[in-house]
């Protein structure tokens, strides 16, 4: 579904130029789940939002459903709405209601009508245990419930591959689980996910495919059951020790 | 506005610039062709109406002896035409009257309106309709007797009158210049001044009032009052005169003159809020009227550059956006309103349109735009990166990411700042009196020139404003409260 070539990314800070990611290639096939986990500063969320280009490559080539979007003539709006993205920080639009939030794309976006998008934004809503709170404002929710609109809001878009960005990292640790188990259920119905985050027993539950990075390079990519029982990087055995 | 492609924009600038090349190059029309006048149904007199007996303003409609003559030119004009002309006067100062008939606004000038070689080369001189003699006022034992004897004297005039430039033609005198008539009385029962020149229907007056005072019997200098048409305009000019030749023989003339110059029409008042209200009332209207619609293009436009500029940055082939918008934030913020104003009018409006408010609200609204639009740039900048990414990732459009997420937000962050904005754009509009729109201020002015009492009609004028200004704030505080409603539930 998405095979990225020699993918690069440098940053120029401060007139200094950092490699932030170096000749990354893999693949991801339809229904995987791919977890990358790695220390901080890793390039792992550079990574993630190369993927929908919210981080424009350097070089190298990314290839979705058979379209190379690095290439001037992608129509990078249509490949943005087959990826959904969950961000660290929810990003609802403080502006609009949750209904208005989830409905507002699809609606703006001609894919379904007003009514239609509603009639799915109650059902999604129903899902994740917040019909309630439909005509509320973001500011009013705790995070724990403005993620699981976030995850609405993309679902609602009807993605063939979601990315999240650390779901679970500006949360209050009694938040963490009901986000969690919301994006635990959307794994089990099958959903592609890329998940970049920090929580290792949910990666080892929810991953099909652990993906370790590290300065900017995969050092590991394997099966949970192997990566965590049989780790053969000294640098992803460190990590593992400090954090298991 | 809302569903048009980066190209259609594009396009829209490029009309806009291509019309004011347009309004620039192409010929003024002439409106005042008797065939135009017939289509309108209408004739336009211009006048200003500070010059009692033959134009004051009476209850907040201009009248005197002029417009008696003016209605029946119109008159006759319609006879000729075969329709109902209506005849509709414009209150402008002497100053801008001849640059509006060189431009077609009025029809024809009749404002005490006397020969003078470089008038007659912008303006066609009717046959004249009255004569005013220049007379010189003193104290009855005066030892001045007759106009040569004021050599060598102090004489007092009213600044800016035919009294005055002639008296400072003469040179051989000392001419001391006064705001107001009334005042060159005092100083002449003073005894700081030796005689007062001034013109002959105030001289009778005056003189009836004051008995230590008195005329002497020569006049000073006379002069000849005439109807103005544009040069060259010799249908109107033919008409006009042949008014004046029937009024004069079958009477007329000298009844209206005789009924006007008689002294309790002059005497006649009413109380202040009575005869000047009207003033006031349209001053009102005119400044709500230019300030709102000002305000509502100053939005729109504000909100449209702040979002191309905005966009621009994140979008390369947008680029030329941010140019544009620069170059006009940089024009509008570092040039007066006025001269902008001035501009409109006189220049890119002389050739399309001749209302002076809608030059005024176009310029105020364009003004406004630049000021909106850096309020708006900066309330958009304010907004965390996040918003614009959840936008984007979400695959909208940027002119709806815009629209319905930045946009709003922004406006809410930048509210104070906006209702800043409207208010001082409110106080602002008091220069659209420089191009004869009776706003507030004017009206306040006007009052003031006729009355010569300044402090009742400015205090009022500036309470006014204040009233106004609270207005404003009191409709921001709701709307604030209204979007307040999003930031808890």
């Amino acid at each position: 579904m998405i095979v990225i070539k020699n993918l690069s990314k440098q940053f120029c800070v401060n007139g200094k130029h950092q490699k932030v990611l170096k000749n990354i290639n893999c693949e991801i096939k339809k229904g995987e789940k791919m977890v990358i986990i790695g220390p901080s500063g890793s390039g792992k969320s550079t990574f993630l939002r190369c993927l929908n280009l919210l981080e424009i490559p350097s070089s190298g080539q990314i290839i979705f459903e058979g379209e190379d979007i690095t290439s001037s003539k992608c129509k990078i709006n249509k490949l943005r709405q087959k990826m959904g993205m969950i961000f660290q920080k929810f990003n609802l639009f403080p502006n609009l209601t949750v209904q208005q939030n989830i409905t507002l794309a699809p609606v703006n976006l001609k894919l379904l009508t007003k009514e239609k998008a509603e009639k799915i934004a109650l059902k999604l809503l129903e899902r994740v245990g917040l019909v309630s709170k439909k005509d509320s404002y973001p500011s009013s929710l705790s995070g724990g419930q403005q993620q699981r609109i976030a995850i609405v809001r993309a679902l609602a878009m009807n993605p063939d591959v979601m990315l999240f960005d650390e779901p679970t990292s500006a949360l209050d640790p009694e938040m963490v689980k009901e986000v969690l188990s919301v994006i635990e259920n959307l794994a089990r119905n099958g959903m592609t996910m890329i998940i970049v985050t920090h929580e290792i027993g949910f990666a080892k539950q929810v991953g099909s495919r652990i993906v370790f990075m590290h300065q900017g390079e995969i050092l590991e990519d394997e099966t949970p059951e192997e990566f965590f029982e049989n780790p053969k990087n000294e640098r992803v055995k460190e990590f593992l020790s400090k954090v298991l | 506005m809302k569903k048009i492609s980066t190209s259609v924009k594009i396009f829209m600038i490029i009309n806009f610039f291509c019309f004011f090349l347009f309004a620039l190059c192409c010929k003024a029309q002439d409106d005042s062709t008797l065939s135009k006048i017939k289509s309108r149904g209408n004739i336009i007199m211009g006048t200003s109406a500070d010059f009692p007996p033959f134009e004051s303003l009476k209850n907040g409609k201009i009248v005197g002896i002029d417009v008696e003559i003016a209605k029946n030119i119109a008159k006759k004009l319609g006879v000729k035409l075969e329709t109902d002309l209506e005849l509709k006067i414009s209150d402008l100062s002497l100053s801008s009257l001849m640059f509006e008939l060189k431009n077609g606004t009025i029809d024809f000038m009749a404002s005490g309106f006397s020969y003078t070689e470089e008038r007659a080369r912008n303006v066609n001189f009717s046959e004249s309709y009255f004569t005013a003699s220049q007379e010189i006022i003193v104290k009855k034992n005066s030892e001045i007797k007759e106009p040569n004897d004021l050599s060598g004297k102090k004489i007092g005039v009213q600044l800016g009158t035919t009294g005055d430039s002639y008296c400072t033609n003469l040179g051989n005198m000392e001419v001391v210049r006064f705001d107001k008539i009334t005042d060159s009385i005092v100083a002449l029962s003073n005894g700081n001044i030796d005689a007062v020149v001034i013109d002959g229907f105030s001289a009778d007056k005056i003189v009836s009032k004051n008995a230590n005072l008195h005329k002497i019997p020569k006049n000073l200098t006379e002069e000849s009052y005439s109807i103005g048409v544009k040069k060259g305009n010799t249908k109107l000019l033919k008409i006009v005169n042949e008014v004046l030749l029937e009024m004069k023989q079958n009477g007329e003339l000298e009844k209206i003159i005789n009924s006007y110059m008689q002294p309790e029409y002059v005497e006649e008042s009413k109380s202040f809020f009575e005869e000047y209200s009207p003033y006031i009332i349209e001053g009102i209207a005119n400044t709500l009227k230019i300030t709102f619609f000002a305000a509502i293009i100053g939005i729109l436009l504000g909100v449209l550059m702040a979002s191309l500029k905005v966009a621009s940055k994140s979008n390369k082939r947008m680029k030329i956006f941010d140019v544009f918008v620069t170059f006009y934030t940089t024009i509008t913020r570092g040039t007066p309103a006025l001269v902008q104003l001035f501009i409109m009018y006189y220049v890119i409006f002389s050739r399309i349109s001749k209302n002076p408010i809608t030059a005024a609200i176009i310029t105020f609204g364009i003004n406004s735009g630049a000021y909106v639009c850096e309020h708006v740039r900066a309330g958009i900048e304010a907004i965390e990166r996040g918003q614009f990414e959840a936008g984007r990732s979400l695959g909208i459009s940027e002119r709806v990411l815009m629209s319905k997420i930045i946009v709003p937000q922004a406006i809410k962050n930048i509210l104070p700042s906006l209702t800043g904005e409207i208010i001082s754009l409110l106080k602002e509009t008091a220069v659209v009196g420089f191009i004869g729109v009776m706003d507030l201020s004017l009206a306040g002015k006007k009052i003031t020139s006729v009355t010569f009492e300044p402090a009742l009609p400015l205090f009022i004028v500036a309470a006014i404003y204040l009233i106004l200004v609270a207005g404003l704030t009191f409709i921001h505080k709701k709307i604030e409260r209204r979007m307040k409603k999003s930031d808890s539930y």
